[in-house]
């Protein structure tokens, strides 16, 4: 059994074109901002929403067919949502309010002509399977949040489905109740060989219940792969924020260096993407990444630590141009050995500061990159919001890796 | 269990603030406050409502009542006001549910004008109506031209008349209570049910019907209350044949104008019909509960 999906639809002035394959017994965590067209994707599989062209095909049977020109029967094929056989399990658990925590469970079976005895003992065992046996004769009001999505999950499994469509299970649950059900559906889909998509705002999930991992962004699947390269390289600024790490794009130079378009300069530590096909080479377009726990600032003493590329990008301070980075910069001591640590220093205005896991996270403004600090960092370091300081980035913490191509869509 | 006694710490110093009369206290105040000046509309509002009843108690010969209740005139009006007012209910529920299933489900422009045509009974006058019904039903109308030339069916001024002119002023009642249910559930549930394996015959008897329930109820509630009351389409389309036409409020107004019965017999009547209203709003306010659930 495996799902494939291509799909081509508008809504307004939102264009869905996006393909993808899951295969019998895998999850594929299909991750993107809010509106980059995830549920769109999903309906549309699950036959809620036509698309102008497109295919969605499940172990072989066709369940859409829409103006695509090589199929041998030239006709248009829709079948009706509850002719799929494709589960789909939302944020809100959607329990049926007038039936029982079982009878919700029994559902499925009893609508594809099963009888209400049988339907109820495959729906006992389903119950029993997501640890609620306990609760079979309540009401959906009377359970919990966490009972009422894991009751959802044993009722769409029960369905006996062909494939399983995730939108976001664990995002009106809170921290408890989430990893519960996340380990719930780890175990649930660990035992089926059903193909699965999981849409999540939550880099967890992915973790945890995905063996790959597709990053949508405006319709388009613009990353695919294994979660370790998808999500350790991100090569986008929504699955590096996901991540958490810093992305900084920019031309691979003579001395292993990162210039980015604005001319800063970042030194790291060149990886493989995954593939083995590629060495890098001086010219290439690459990604630097590093955390924001990375970035040091300096204020004070250091009278203008700047190339004379970043002054023109950031265009503030008169800066002294040679003159020696401060103490901050001096930390990354291995950089600073070789080629002189100002080239790969630059300065930037602080915004406003966020409370963040590990102390204070430091943005700056008119950038995409941000700083995390530890609140005694920040405090002996004297940099304040509003600030212009000088900002370096501890090069053993930083990787250097190759932008890999976008996934395959059908317009082309 | 640290982080559990914090916890309640927390909540106990809450409790202080609330009883030291700060914010929760003066909100509540806040809330329940009516300006003065609007409980004296509130007032006459409520005595326009309940004064009039008050009156016909007042001036009902009350030691003749219940021989007047009993009277073959009132029995057989009662009699035919319950039977007719039931049926054309049943015959609302089973074509109404259905007309507000199409129309919340149609789109917004259709759903417009099918509920402008489907509530244009509640801002006719019910005389109107009945002229309406006439011209349609009668010999020499469209359809009862026809029904008389080809099977010989004559509806005005029976039974089947009275039936049609209730329907016809208490659909609109249904339709918009259940078309409000059903825009209330939405159609999550029905989508969710679908993919779940269910048809639409299957969603629809068990899920949607079940959800809009409590609406049918207090749809089918109205709509009867109505029926039970008509009177201006009835007159015209079905006139006042005792026993056959002269359903209670036909009865009341006969009474009234001295043929027949007395005027007493027409209070005596109007009571019954307001105690069996009463009955019907009780019924009405004992399945709210049932709603909230």
């Amino acid at each position: 059994m495996a799902l494939n999906a291509k799909l081509l639809l508008h809504r307004g002035d939102f264009t869905l074109d996006a393909s993808v394959r899951v295969e019998a017994g895998e999850t594929l965590a299909l991750l993107g901002p809010n509106g980059s067209g995830k549920s769109t994707m999903l309906a549309a599989i699950a036959g809620l929403l036509a698309p102008e062209r497109g295919i969605v095909e499940v172990n072989g049977r066709t369940l859409t067919s829409v103006g695509v020109a090589d199929r041998a029967t030239g006709r248009a094929t829709a079948v009706e949502p509850h002719e799929r056989k494709v589960g789909l399990l939302g944020q809100d658990p959607l329990l049926f309010p007038h039936l029982t925590a079982l009878e919700n469970v029994a559902f499925g079976l009893r609508a594809r002509g099963e009888s209400a005895t049988s339907a109820r003992q495959a729906a006992s065992v389903w119950l029993d399977a997501v640890g609620l046996s306990d609760v079979a004769t309540r009401l959906p009001g009377q359970l919990s949040g966490g009972q009422q999505q894991r009751v959802a999950i044993a009722r769409a499994l029960a369905a006996e489905p062909d494939v399983l469509l995730l939108d976001e299970p664990m995002a009106a649950l809170d921290v408890q109740n989430a990893s519960a059900v996340r380990t719930l559906l780890r175990e649930r889909l660990g035992a089926t060989a059903l193909p699965t998509i999981v849409v999540s705002h939550d880099v967890v999930d992915a973790m945890v219940l995905a063996d790959r991992v597709a990053i949508m962004d405006e319709g388009r699947i613009v990353d695919i792969g294994e979660p370790a390269i998808v999500l350790g390289q991100p090569k986008n600024q929504f699955a590096a924020n996901l991540v958490g790490l810093n992305l900084m794009r920019g031309i691979l130079g003579s001395d292993g260096s990162v210039r980015a378009t604005d001319g800063r300069r970042i030194r790291g530590r060149v990886v493989d993407d995954g593939t083995g096909s590629n060495s890098l080479k001086v010219g290439d377009v690459v990604i630097a990444a590093f955390p924001p726990s990375a970035m040091r600032l300096t204020v004070g003493a250091v009278s203008g630590a700047v190339t004379g590329a970043v002054t023109g990008a950031i265009g503030t301070q008169g800066a002294a141009a040679g003159q020696p980075a401060g103490s901050g910069a001096a930390a990354d001591s291995g950089a600073a050995a070789d080629s002189g640590t100002e080239e790969f220093a630059w300065r930037a205005t602080i915004g406003v500061l966020e409370p963040a896991v590990r102390g204070i996270r430091v943005p700056f403004l008119g950038e995409t990159l941000a700083a995390e600090l530890t609140t005694a960092e920040l405090l002996s370091s004297g940099a304040r919001e509003g600030m212009t300081v000088t900002v370096s980035v501890d090069s053993k913490l930083v990787t250097v890796y190759r932008p890999r191509n976008a996934a395959s869509t059908m317009q082309r | 269990m640290s982080m559990k006694n914090k916890s309640v710490k927390n909540k106990s110093v809450k409790n202080m603030t609330v009883k030291r009369g700060s914010v929760k206290g003066v909100q509540t105040r806040a809330v329940s406050g009516v300006p003065r000046l609007l409980y004296f509309p509130a007032a006459l509002g409520f005595a326009l409502l309940v004064f009039p009843v008050l009156g016909l108690m007042l001036r009902a010969d009350w030691p003749r009542v219940p021989a007047a209740i009993v009277s073959p005139e009132a029995t057989s009006a009662l009699l035919l006001s319950l039977q007719t007012s039931v049926t054309a209910t049943a015959l609302c529920v089973i074509v109404g549910v259905p007309l507000a299933l199409v129309i919340a489900r149609s789109g917004t422009r259709l759903a417009g004008l099918l509920r402008a045509l489907t509530t244009l009974p509640l801002v006719m006058p019910p005389l109107v109506g009945g002229i309406a019904l006439l011209y349609l039903l009668g010999r020499n109308g469209l359809v009862g031209g026809f029904l008389d030339l080809a099977f010989g069916i004559r509806i005005p001024f029976t039974t089947a008349a009275v039936v049609i002119a209730q329907s016809f002023v208490a659909l609109p009642f249904l339709v918009i209570s259940v078309e409000g249910a059903l825009r209330t559930a939405g159609t999550r549930f029905e989508t969710v049910a679908a993919t779940l394996g269910a048809g639409r015959w299957t969603v629809f008897r068990r899920i949607t019907l079940p959800l809009i329930m409590p609406g049918i109820i207090s749809g089918t509630v109205l709509c009867f209350a109505r029926a039970l009351g008509e009177f201006g389409a009835t007159a015209l389309f079905a006139g006042n044949a005792a026993g056959i036409t002269r359903t209670m409020p036909l009865a009341i107004y006969t009474a009234f104008n001295g043929a027949g019965v007395t005027q007493d017999s027409a209070i005596a009547l109007s009571l019954l019909l307001i105690v069996v209203a009463i009955g019907i709003l009780l019924l009405l306010r004992s399945w709210r509960p049932e709603l909230e659930r």
